[in-house]
């Protein structure tokens, strides 16, 4: 039966349906029929214009103000609609449809009118009984579809005001509703995202890129909480994808820079692209300086290792005394100039659109610091709250407890950046505080555990603390990883000569030696 | 936007069903049937005045008058064409069949229905809708072996599942568990909807299958996740057996729940 009662489903889409509006004459259901079958919404709107002229007592008055009111949206006209919709809540202020899709409509210029708005259609749905002559289905989907909007619409607000707590709330619920609307995912994302909970956020914002992949801007924000996750790899190739939906897409160039830059990955031709589309830019371009100076590190690191002997080491050393040698520069001096005009260029225009920003600041210090003005590089990196580069100069100098200050300054604002880990356990490693050292050091061997610098600190620490057999076996795992890592066989000698293996000892020595002279290191 | 648009005009897609379920509501066939077909229900109407102002002796159109005004929901208006109808042609089918629809539905008056749906069967006795809802009238008028009657014509004719459902009721109602559960199988072969399995797991009850009935009622709540029905069922089963009393609350909390969200 309940099937066959068609005929009573008749309006009961809306809330105002308490019984069918009567037409008094064939023409005035005419009317209203043409309104209600008009072919495009301009064409509808005249028609219920004409309509309400022609019967402004009509029992169909509320049908034919909701026909023009949806006609109105489909053609965008937002005021209209608004005005429409005004007149059906003076004529039914428990018309929770209208509420809900006028909360909608004031977001953009009245927040605490669509605030009002929504909060009522929530009340007017929790208050309103299922008519006896409704089908069931439909007043569930009616008033699901009716609070779905109108909690959207909060947590929409919520979000703007900052509310995150809120706004995730509200938007949880409309998704309980209709869990497969991207928007919501992506919203509830951003809530949580704020919240600080990056792996709901993460999971918000996959089920929204799952479920509408075009949607612009999750996967920016997909690759910025991955970031912060530590999940680099994952940061950087969402980042990439955002870039190719949009290619101006600032913030996805920047979290790919820094996830490239967190993963050791330097790819010149992305920076340079990167450089030339972002040229006022500063915190951009102060990215792409820092990631080319480690690749200056990490070039500076291997050819001084090769020793004094060596053609590239003599060529850097010119450089650094601001001579150019003569002839064709080999493809690693070719690399470092080339590196080292780009972190020129990238840091006069992180001076030039940001002079006074903790970039700018930052930049100076390393201006500083390459000339060895160690306090003045120091007060430029406090300046720009860079406690990480504080520390790692202080730790240069030498400076251990100042260094050790900043390190843990800088932990306590990224708990989770495993450099700074790494260079504290050094710190306290040279300061003889051999537990907290290897604490530390456990933990990021957990995460790295193919870190040969690693587990060589963690070998010391263990052999500052007597832990003979530790010791030995951190050194050898460090030499399994790297052979050529001459201090591991230094150490390693040493602790074998403590526990009495003699023969063993004097292996590494010779080993150390071998090493050393190989590489030319001392 | 355009999606949280469009959950808020599904509201108003109910009124889609002005036009969508007129099947059943047709004896036989009815004038400017493309358009009815087309879902414009008020253009058929103003197509239907157009035609019996130019014939207005046809009953027919008539006829298929009152049922638009039907589905318009204009009970003043459908009266007028159905009495119209009838009395330019007592003997029309589709008169009679609307007729007896309008005072069943929209009356309430079962006496005043049952002559219409026996007109019916006296020029087309296979029409099984009729046969169906004469069943329907006589059941609510207390004759029930005769509404078995109808509804037993109507099953052996008719390609829905109604009318084996109306005796499964029928019988479930009178007491014949059996029987009552040999038709809502039958009706759940031909649609397994969860009206169907509820009904089926109901007769299962009855004749202490519970652990059918149980498994009848879970696919009942899976096939409608929105009914509290299947739930409330399901934790009386749970409640009188022993040790389930935790899927007992389990099950009263679900129907709560649902229950609140369809008052």
């Amino acid at each position: 039966m309940l099937r066959n009662n068609l005929l009573l489903l008749v309006f009961c889409a809306t809330l105002a349906i308490a019984a069918t509006p009567q037409a008094a004459t064939h023409d005035e259901l005419d009317a209203f029929g043409r309104a209600y079958e008009a072919s495009d919404p301009l064409e509808q709107i005249r028609a219920c214009e004409d309509f309400l002229a022609r019967y402004p007592g009509s029992e169909f008055r509320e049908k034919a103000l909701e026909l023009e009111f949806d006609a109105f949206e489909q053609r965008g006209d937002r005021a209209a609609a608004k005005r429409v919709g005004e007149r059906l809540l003076a004529m039914d202020g428990r018309n929770a449809r209208i509420m809900a899709e006028m909360a909608r409509l004031e977001m953009a210029g009245d927040p605490a009118l669509a605030a009002k708005h929504a909060s009522q259609a929530l009340a007017v749905l929790r208050e309103l009984h299922r008519p006896d002559d409704m089908d069931r289905r439909a007043w569930i989907g009616w008033k699901r579809n009716t609070s779905a909007s109108a909690e959207s619409t909060l947590g929409s607000l919520a979000l703007r005001d900052q509310k995150f707590a809120d706004a995730a709330a509200h938007f949880r619920q409309s998704l309980s509703i209709h869990p497969d609307t991207a928007e919501w995912q992506h919203d509830l994302g951003l809530a949580l995202f704020q919240l600080g909970r990056l792996e709901d956020a993460v999971a918000a914002f996959r089920e929204a890129h799952r479920l509408k992949p075009e949607l612009r801007g999750t996967l920016v924000f997909l690759g910025i909480a991955e970031l912060r996750l530590g999940k680099f790899r994952e940061a950087a190739a969402d980042s990439k994808a955002a870039i190719a939906m949009e290619p101006g897409q600032r913030n996805a160039w920047l979290n790919l820079l820094r996830a490239n830059e967190a993963l050791g990955e330097f790819d010149e031709g992305l920076a340079n692209r990167a450089r030339d589309l972002f040229a006022d830019d500063g915190e951009i371009q102060f990215t792409i300086a820092q990631s080319a100076l480690d690749q200056i590190r990490q070039i500076a690191k291997r050819v001084n290792e090769s020793g004094p002997g060596d053609e590239d080491f003599r060529a850097l050393v010119d450089r650094s005394r601001g001579k150019d040698s003569a002839g064709v520069p080999s493809p690693i001096v070719a690399s470092w100039d080339r590196l080292a005009a780009l972190v020129t260029r990238c840091f006069e225009s992180v001076l030039r659109v940001s002079g006074d920003s903790p970039s700018a600041h930052i930049a100076k210090g390393y201006l500083e610091e390459a000339q060895n003005h160690v306090d003045a590089a120091l007060a430029e990196y406090r300046a720009g709250g860079d406690s990480f580069a504080a520390g790692r100069l202080l730790a240069q100098n030498s400076r251990l407890p100042e260094a050790e200050q900043e390190f843990r300054k800088d932990l306590e604002r990224n708990p989770s950046n495993h450099l700074t880990m790494a260079d504290l356990a050094e710190v306290y490693v040279q300061l003889d505080e051999f537990e907290k050292a290897r604490r530390l050091l456990e933990s990021l061997l957990r995460l790295y555990p193919a870190d040969a610098l690693g587990w060589l600190d963690l070998g010391k620490a263990q052999q500052r603390e007597g832990d003979w057999t530790a010791a030995a076996a951190s050194f050898r795992k460090a030499l399994s990883i790297n052979a050529s890592l001459s201090q591991a066989h230094y150490h390693l000698s040493i602790v074998y000569r403590k526990s009495g293996q003699a023969e063993k000892a004097i292996s590494e020595l010779n080993a150390f030696r071998k090493t050393v002279k190989k590489t030319g290191a001392q | 936007m355009a999606k949280f648009r469009a959950l808020l005009i599904l509201a108003c897609a109910c009124s889609a069903a002005w036009a969508a379920e007129f099947e059943n509501l047709i004896a036989g066939g009815v004038p400017e049937e493309s358009i009815l077909r087309s879902g414009k229900t008020f253009a058929w109407v103003r197509a239907l005045e157009a035609d019996a102002a130019q014939k207005p002796a046809s009953a027919d159109v008539h006829a298929a008058l009152a049922l638009g005004y039907y589905l318009l929901g204009q009970r003043r208006f459908s009266h007028e064409e159905i009495e119209r109808a009838l009395t330019l042609d007592p003997r029309s089918v589709q008169a009679n069949y609307i007729a007896g629809r309008i005072y069943m539905d929209a009356d309430n008056n079962y006496r005043a229905a049952i002559p219409r749906f026996r007109a019916v069967l006296l020029v087309a006795k296979d029409n099984f809708k009729a046969h169906h809802f004469l069943g329907v009238c006589l059941g609510s008028v207390g004759e029930q072996g005769q509404a078995l009657e109808q509804f037993r014509a109507a099953a052996a004719l008719a390609p829905y599942d109604w009318p084996v459902v109306a005796i499964a009721q029928a019988e479930l109602n009178r007491g014949d568990a059996k029987t009552a559960l040999e038709y809502a199988l039958k009706a759940c072969d031909m649609s397994r909807s969860a009206e169907n399995l509820m009904l089926a797991a109901k007769a299962m009850s009855a004749l202490g299958r519970n652990t059918d009935a149980v498994r009848y009622l879970q696919q009942a709540a899976k096939a409608d996740p929105d009914w509290e029905m299947p739930h409330y069922l399901l934790a009386r089963i749970y409640a009188k057996a022993p040790g389930q009393e935790a899927q007992a609350q389990t099950e009263e909390q679900r129907f709560r729940e649902l229950s609140d969200a369809a008052q």
